[in-house]
């Protein structure tokens, strides 16, 4: 690239053009992913923060569940724990609460499910790139655990 | 690279939860990351994969970032660090070592990034100028932009311009574009750092 390419009309002209091509090279849905990615700041939500996952552990420290991944997140009420294994996840609720748990990824829900009395529920199939639980439960606030990739 | 003033109040309304000003980010932003995904020779299925990954963690970073107009660079390293990521997990390794120079090793892309982010930032200025362009100017110009352009009889037909005034307008759009703010401080920017791309 030469310097001072600005001051011939010529030159600008072409770094001009080759500027608006780079801009319209960029496929829509590309830019529209991106733009999928924000939530509005949830003022409600609580969020609940990973406070475990068995992948950061050292494998000596693991379990005998190895093939299983097991994360935990946990707000100021809430604590949730996944355990990833069959292409399934499973959770609990703790306290044990009824409610209704929401997949969200860029583009939003994408899958939704309840848990029963005790806090448990399945989600039938791990989302595939970045997800999210949202976990509503009787009166309370939504709670939002940190987004994870599994 | 030189800063980037309209980013930091961009960040700051974003942070702030303005959807439009994320959304700006995103268009502004997307042309390099999409940009550097092409230099790691990445497809389409793949580079949507970084992408989403990119902007995904920028907005969980969002509030963490302190210095806003080190956004490029932030966003670039981080592109080059899922694209990595994606070629690795896709076994594609040896495309890796085949685009990037190999004095800088098996974990490069470093002189790569850094050319995409020149390059991004040049053309981030010119797409933005063109923007504050009046709209006359942008009509014609855009016109130029074609690899064969129509011929100015074409182009006056189509603008109502004669032919003869053609050539003068597209020289006083291209002295009005170097004027406009955003390529007036990058020329400026540039001019002071010396010899730049």
């Amino acid at each position: 690239m030469s310097s001072d390419w600005w001051h011939d009309d010529v030159a600008l002209l072409a770094r001009m053009a080759e500027a608006w091509h780079a801009g319209q090279e960029v496929p829509p849905e590309f830019v529209a992913a991106g733009t999928a990615v924000w939530v509005p700041p949830d003022l409600d939500g609580e969020l609940a923060e990973l406070v475990y996952d068995s992948l950061r552990e050292p494998v000596a420290v693991r379990t005998d569940t190895a093939a299983l991944r097991a994360l935990t997140f946990a707000s100021a009420s809430q604590t949730i724990e996944l355990e990833v294994g069959d292409g399934v996840l499973r959770g609990q609720l703790v306290p044990p609460t009824r409610g209704e748990i929401e997949v969200e990824q860029a583009g939003g829900a994408t899958a939704s499910t309840t848990s029963d009395g005790l806090g448990y529920f399945t989600v039938a199939s791990v989302p595939a790139g970045p997800f999210r639980l949202r976990c509503r439960a009787g009166s309370g606030s939504d709670v939002l655990t940190s987004w994870i990739t599994i | 690279m030189h800063d980037d003033p309209a980013v930091v109040s961009l960040v700051l309304a974003a942070r702030d939860g303005d959807p439009e000003a994320w959304q700006q980010i995103v268009e502004r932003y997307a042309p390099l990351v999409w940009g550097i995904c092409r230099r790691f020779t990445l497809g389409r299925p793949d580079a949507d994969d970084v992408g989403q990954a990119v902007w995904l963690s920028l907005f969980q970073h969002l509030a963490a970032i302190r210095e806003p107009a080190a956004l490029p660079g932030w966003l670039a390293r981080t592109t080059r660090n899922e694209c990595l990521r994606v070629l690795r997990a896709t076994g594609q390794r040896e495309r890796v070592e085949r685009t990037v120079p190999v004095e800088s090793g098996v974990d490069g892309g470093f002189d790569l990034v850094e050319e995409e982010l020149e390059r991004a930032g040049q053309q981030r200025a010119l797409r933005d100028a063109f923007q504050q362009l009046r709209p006359e100017c942008q009509q014609l110009l855009s016109r130029l932009f074609r690899d064969a352009p129509p011929p100015y009889l074409e182009i006056g037909s189509e603008l109502g311009m004669k032919i003869g005034s053609i050539g003068p307008t597209r020289q006083r759009c291209l002295a009005e574009l170097r004027r406009c703010p955003a390529l007036a401080a990058f020329i400026e920017a540039a001019a002071g750092a010396g010899k730049r791309g």
